[in-house]
């Protein structure tokens, strides 16, 4: 009996060492990469692992401030919030709708949903780029911010219509008894009961369009540069700029580690569109 | 479900006018473009019709067609890799759920980056003169000139990288659900005696089952679509060894301009993610209600 309990703590013991490192390794990648934003390009190109180096912030320097990586983060802000404020503004009144009316197509949204999800990027830059390019807004933000509303806007529509459903209609029924309008119901009842579920979304959203590569990079232009879409200049015949490509990519990392940490519990549902809850 | 004087109708005029404006009309003038001829490279025959001749020649393509057995082969061995580690690291955690508030937020990292970060943080890692992994592989005289560079193993690396990066998706929606299981067949079956092998053959796996499928399908789409990463990693290469479907389509039309072919080869593209959500939709249904 004694015995076997010895066992028993010491599988206990090997699975805990086991689970630690493989989360360790799992983040070794990421971790190199953060190092190496902070080593001068001997320390990165150097053959041997050196545990310890003199740490630098000039790959930083040189991307933000003495290249255009300032703007470009501007840029990526930009468009991020454009796309939230777009995709708000379509996305809340549909999902109002398909939450409280009797309206066609109810039945097919997770399809829409899907199938947007579904196509890849190449899919819905083609026919956006020659549609743009056709009627002369190729290469401004807002190009890049209706397209990423492509990918977007179903998510949005579907996670808001989950959230709507969880505010009981008796309370708007009650609101329209007392003579209130369908307007005044949505914005002074629905919408606040459901701030969080807004937050959550708007912050989903964001993270999409922030992390986004392709349509940036086709259907904006010089002007409208973001981070992740800066990311091939950086790689240019004569070399590849390792300790500016690691600067930016930690910047690019730094805001969606911290919100999805905080959006963590709402994460499994965000990301499975309510299926797994 | 109310009824209003205006239907509910006037809330969906903003998605109606996007959906018509962004999404239909733009997609018609591809299918236009995809039975007409347009090159960038080849102008002289610009805008001439061709019926399905770009239909035909995507289908008779053998790079077209290397490029789908590509993405198929990709998704094949990846996938089922994954939904295993998936399950395997689930349950393993829910045996230590102190761990969980620890080690999870640390594997969602390679999830939640951005794909480009993703692929250029492998490509860094694996270079063999100064990457940690790479010179690591290099000492055990694994591919001293790099997995990437060479044609053999760069398709087996996207594959690594695939699974670094997504496999802790599984794990975070296997570990919810199973946290959120019915207690009550877990105790009964302690009282038992039935060991931990018996009480995830026998019940584990059984209410996983419906989230298992569910998983899939959702990486089936999200594998179907990968590009940013190979993209910066490979693009594509060496050779056409990592040339996956997005891949392709990208350079027939904004590396090649062939833009009219390109357009026959995005329609085949999105008609496979139609089917694919199709049956998406119909094996959740099935499975949810």
């Amino acid at each position: 009996m004694i015995k076997n309990s010895k066992i028993k703590s010491s599988i206990k013991y090997f699975e805990i060492f086991f689970i630690i490192i493989i989360t360790l390794v799992s983040f070794i990648p990421f971790l190199w990469l953060i190092l190496t934003s902070f080593k001068f390009r001997t320390d990165i190109l150097s053959p041997v692992l050196k545990l310890f180096f003199s740490p630098t912030l000039s790959n930083y320097i040189k991307a933000f401030v003495e290249g255009e990586f300032s703007t470009y983060f501007l840029n990526s802000v930009t468009i991020a919030t454009g796309n939230v404020i777009l995709c708000l503004f379509i996305g809340l009144p549909a999902a109002y709708a398909f939450s409280r009316f009797k309206v066609f197509g109810e039945k097919h949204i997770f399809f829409y949903v899907l199938s947007t999800r579904m196509a890849p990027a190449i899919a819905l830059v083609l026919p956006l780029y020659m549609f743009f390019k056709q009627i002369g807004i190729l290469g401004t933000s807002a190009a890049v911010i209706i397209a990423h509303a492509t990918f977007n806007l179903a998510l949005v529509i579907y996670l808001m219509k989950n959230f709507f459903n969880d505010i009981p209609k008796e309370i708007d029924e009650a609101a329209l008894v007392d003579g209130a309008s369908e307007f005044d119901i949505f914005l002074k009842i629905v919408l606040p009961n459901a701030k969080s579920g807004v937050i959550v979304v708007a912050i989903i959203t964001f993270l999409f369009s922030w992390n986004e590569f392709l349509f940036t990079l086709l259907i904006g232009g010089s002007n409208t540069m973001t981070l992740t879409a800066a990311f091939p200049g950086l790689v240019t015949p004569l070399g590849t700029y390792w300790g500016q490509l690691a600067a930016v990519s930690v910047v690019v990392s730094m805001p969606v580690i911290i919100s999805v940490w905080y959006l963590q519990k709402h994460l499994v549902r965000g990301l499975t569109f309510g299926a797994v809850k | 479900m109310r009824k209003t004087k205006f239907g509910g109708y006037i809330w969906l005029l903003p998605l109606v006018i996007f959906l018509f404006l962004i999404e239909l009309w733009p997609f018609l003038k591809m299918l236009y473009q995809s039975v007409h001829h347009l090159s960038y490279t080849q102008p002289a025959l610009n805008g001439e019709f061709v019926g399905l001749d770009n239909y035909r020649k995507a289908m008779n393509s053998e790079s077209m067609m290397s490029s789908v057995g590509l993405t198929l082969k990709y998704m094949l061995i990846a996938l089922p890799l994954e939904v295993l580690l998936g399950i395997f690291f689930a349950v393993l955690l829910s045996y230590h759920l102190k761990l969980k508030k620890y080690v999870l937020p640390i594997l969602l990292i390679p999830m939640i980056l951005a794909p480009i970060v993703v692929g250029l943080s492998a490509k860094l890692n694996l270079n063999p003169d100064f990457g940690i992994i790479g010179i690591f592989l290099k000492d055990l005289g694994i591919s001293p000139a790099g997995l990437l560079t060479s044609a053999s193993t760069a398709f087996l690396t996207i594959i690594i990288v695939d699974i670094w990066q997504w496999t802790p998706f599984l794990i975070m929606i296997f570990l919810a659900s199973i946290l959120a299981m019915p207690k009550e067949p877990f105790e009964a079956a302690m009282i038992d005696g039935a060991d931990r092998f018996q009480i995830f053959r026998y019940l584990t796996l059984p209410f996983l089952t419906p989230i298992i499928i569910i998983g899939i399908l959702l990486r089936l789409t999200d594998a179907y679509k990968l590009f940013d990463q190979v993209y910066i990693m490979t693009g594509g290469g060496p050779g056409s060894s990592t040339e996956l479907l997005t891949i392709f389509a990208y350079k027939l039309n904004f590396k090649f301009w062939n833009l009219g072919y390109g357009s026959a080869a995005v329609a085949i593209l999105f008609l496979i993610s139609f089917v694919i959500s199709f049956f998406f939709v119909k094996l959740t249904y099935k499975e949810t209600n």
